[in-house]
């Protein structure tokens, strides 16, 4: 006997809600009163896209579905994933404050470290000078980069 | 004729033309290859270094540097599969197999034969055929256009994989669903912003592409480590084809570079369903082994979009300056860019500004040639970048990708969202979903849904605009073809499924 619950099937449950949670949502878009009139409005197109993914999660879960291997999941490196999500998510907060030099080095540093780096020279110099050389090419073409709230108040 | 591409050679054969066509191809490329870094923001950046010029010597500039974008896109596809456009997505599909099989050289080489036999092709066809061509896509409507990108979409499910096609089709949607983020321009209401001011111009391109492909790539390169044998990467890139190899991807050029042309002449349809339909046709051409090769690093798979993508550029050329219309995102930049210097594109800039229409048709010309030239003798230098060690590597692709799109919206709140992205895209893809589709759903939502307005609105609330015009019909029948014949494959021989559930 086959598991019932593929990646398929799994998935497909998922976007049934997602797709029932989109039309839901969509009758709340605000419509004037001649908009409502018209045959087609802000409203037409989601209502269209809602009611085909509801119909194509449905096939999902009636058509026969290969099986999945989920054991290969166990096999992923999740910890170091993570923090560097979690390091490229604090670089996100950071690059206003901290300005775009310091925020940058510090992840670039940091992510190569994570990953398996460990020649502490070239971490410092390819962090260093891909920021460097970055800055560089953004002041050459004019773009203005941040160089944080923290250095300004201060200076 | 002869007399424009006289005046056109004339224009383009200064020093300083010439020097700027070979400046903005490098610049392009440079630019291009980036990840996140498309022809849209390459030419926006060097607009502002254009003022300076006359209208034709700052289009033919313009005109290198989107061919440079393009030609640096396809390049950041095959070595690290992080197509910068849409254009070059596909690509990615039989360029990056075969660059983790150690022939990125060779991909390379393919993609810089293919593009400059592509853009050349288009650039003859276009002389030869621009205002007629220019008839035939005002003879398109709404609906023909509507069911068109219908089409495009439909196509790319019909293309995946056997067992692949519900996920296809289901990553369509969701793509058309997040293209519904945002404000709705034809009445300025809000839709599906949450009350979240940072989505009210909605999810850029830029960040799904970023997030779905570039960042994804680098988070699956963290959770999936590659064996040893795979991150040894060749020192030497090897950039010669054999006699077989150039058999194989002649025919594909050929005809990829007439669709190519002749879908970019097609305002709204462009580089990106040039390129996926040129994919496709190629697939179901091929022979039964070839085919079998397709997605796991075919030359005829790369040949086929990289020719049509840069012979969909030049055919997007063909609106812009016929008729005003832009036929992609980059040519509107490029029509932004011709309204900036004065000129007012459409059917008057014949008359009007002749010089202008025909130096930027024959600096397409010479730009592709600049091109084969300049990045053939570089390619091995730019396959380098397959030595970087993947603890380097891996969070710099990383950096390029956020700051591709952070750079255009400088909102730390698009950095957030693009993690957001980014994890259900490397869920889905560890669930072996498909993100393609998702990008192209993505970028024609709001083409399809104006079109769909257009011609529900002229059909006066009718559904009729489906079958009363023969065009519009004969499309409508193709693709309820092209969606309904997989479903009733994927369903019916259910014994022959392997262990199915």
């Amino acid at each position: 006997m086959k598991p019932w619950l593929t990646n398929l099937r799994i998935v497909g449950i998922f976007f049934l809600l997602v797709s029932l949670g989109y039309l839901w949502t969509a009758q709340t878009i605000p419509l004037d009163f001649w908009s409502e009139q018209e045959p087609f409005n802000a409203r037409s197109l989601p209502y269209l896209i809602g009611m085909a993914c509801v119909i194509v999660s449905l096939l999902m879960l009636i058509l026969p579905s290969p099986t999945f291997d989920w054991a290969q999941l166990l096999e992923l490196n999740i910890v170091p994933a993570v923090i560097m999500l979690a390091l490229l998510s604090t670089y996100g907060f950071m690059i206003d404050k901290l300005g775009f030099l310091f925020s940058t080095f510090c992840l670039l540093a940091s992510g190569f470290l994570l990953l398996g780096e460990r020649r502490p020279l070239r971490i410092l110099l390819v962090a260093a000078g891909v920021t460097g050389t970055f800055w560089f090419i953004m002041d050459l073409l004019g773009i203005y980069l941040n160089p944080g709230d923290l250095f300004l108040d201060w200076s | 004729m002869i007399d424009g591409i006289l005046l056109g050679l004339q224009t383009v054969m200064t020093l300083q033309n010439l020097g700027l066509v070979l400046a903005g191809c490098a610049a392009g490329t440079l630019i291009g290859m980036l990840p996140g870094l498309g022809p849209i923001s390459a030419i926006a950046l060097m607009i502002p270094v254009t003022y300076g010029f006359d209208p034709a010597s700052g289009m033919i500039l313009l005109a290198g540097v989107y061919y440079g974008a393009i030609f640096g896109g396809s390049t950041s596809s095959i070595l690290i599969n992080a197509p910068g456009v849409a254009g070059t997505v596909a690509t990615a599909f039989d360029g990056y197999p075969l660059s983790r099989q150690g022939k990125a050289g060779k991909a390379l080489a393919v993609a810089a034969y293919a593009s400059f036999a592509g853009g050349t092709i288009a650039a003859i066809f276009l002389v030869l055929a621009a205002p007629s061509l220019a008839e035939l896509s005002l003879a398109f409507q709404s609906a023909d256009y509507f069911v068109l990108m219908l089409l495009g979409l439909a196509l790319v499910a019909a293309f995946s994989e056997r067992g692949d096609y519900l996920k296809a089709i289901l990553m369509t949607i969701v793509g058309l669903m997040l293209s519904t983020i945002g404000t709705d321009l034809s009445a300025g209401v809000q839709r599906f912003t949450f009350g979240r001011m940072d989505l009210i111009d909605g999810i850029s391109f830029l960040l799904l592409a970023m997030a779905t492909f570039a960042l994804a790539e680098a988070f699956m390169m963290v959770l999936k480590p590659a064996p040893k044998a795979e991150t040894q990467f060749p020192t030497y890139a090897d950039l010669s084809l054999s006699r077989q190899d150039v058999k194989r991807i002649v025919p594909s050029i050929g005809r990829s570079s007439v669709l190519g042309f002749l879908v970019g002449t097609l305002p709204g349809a462009g580089a990106t369903i040039a390129s996926f339909l040129a994919y496709g046709m190629e697939r179901n051409i091929v022979s039964s082994a070839e085919r079998e090769q397709f997605g796991k690093g075919s030359l005829a798979g790369l040949a086929a979009p990289e020719a049509a993508n840069n012979a969909a550029c030049t055919g997007s050329f063909v609106p812009l300056l016929t008729l005003g219309i832009p036929g992609s995102g980059t040519t509107a930049v490029l029509l932004g860019a011709l309204i900036a210097y004065g000129v007012q594109p459409g059917p008057r800039l014949f008359i009007d500004a002749p010089e202008v229409f025909w130096s930027v048709i024959v600096s397409m010309y010479f730009g592709n040639m600049i091109l084969l030239v300049l990045n053939l003798p570089l390619i091995p230098q730019i396959a380098r970048v397959l030595l970087l060690p993947r603890p380097i590597l891996v969070p710099l692709i990383m950096f390029f990708s956020v700051m591709g799109v952070y750079l255009v919206s400088f909102n730390s709140f698009d950095i957030q969202l693009m993690l957001m992205i980014a994890v259900a895209a490397v869920t889905l893809r560890l669930l072996e979903f498909p993100m393609a589709p998702l990008l192209l759903g993505f970028i024609l939502g709001g083409m399809l849904e104006d079109n769909l307005r257009r011609a529900i609105i002229l059909s006066d609330g009718s559904g009729s605009f489906l079958w009363d015009r023969p065009l519009t019909l004969t499309l409508v029948i193709v693709t309820a073809v092209v969606i309904i014949t997989p479903l009733i494959r994927y369903s019916l021989p259910q014994k022959q499924l392997r262990d199915t559930g």
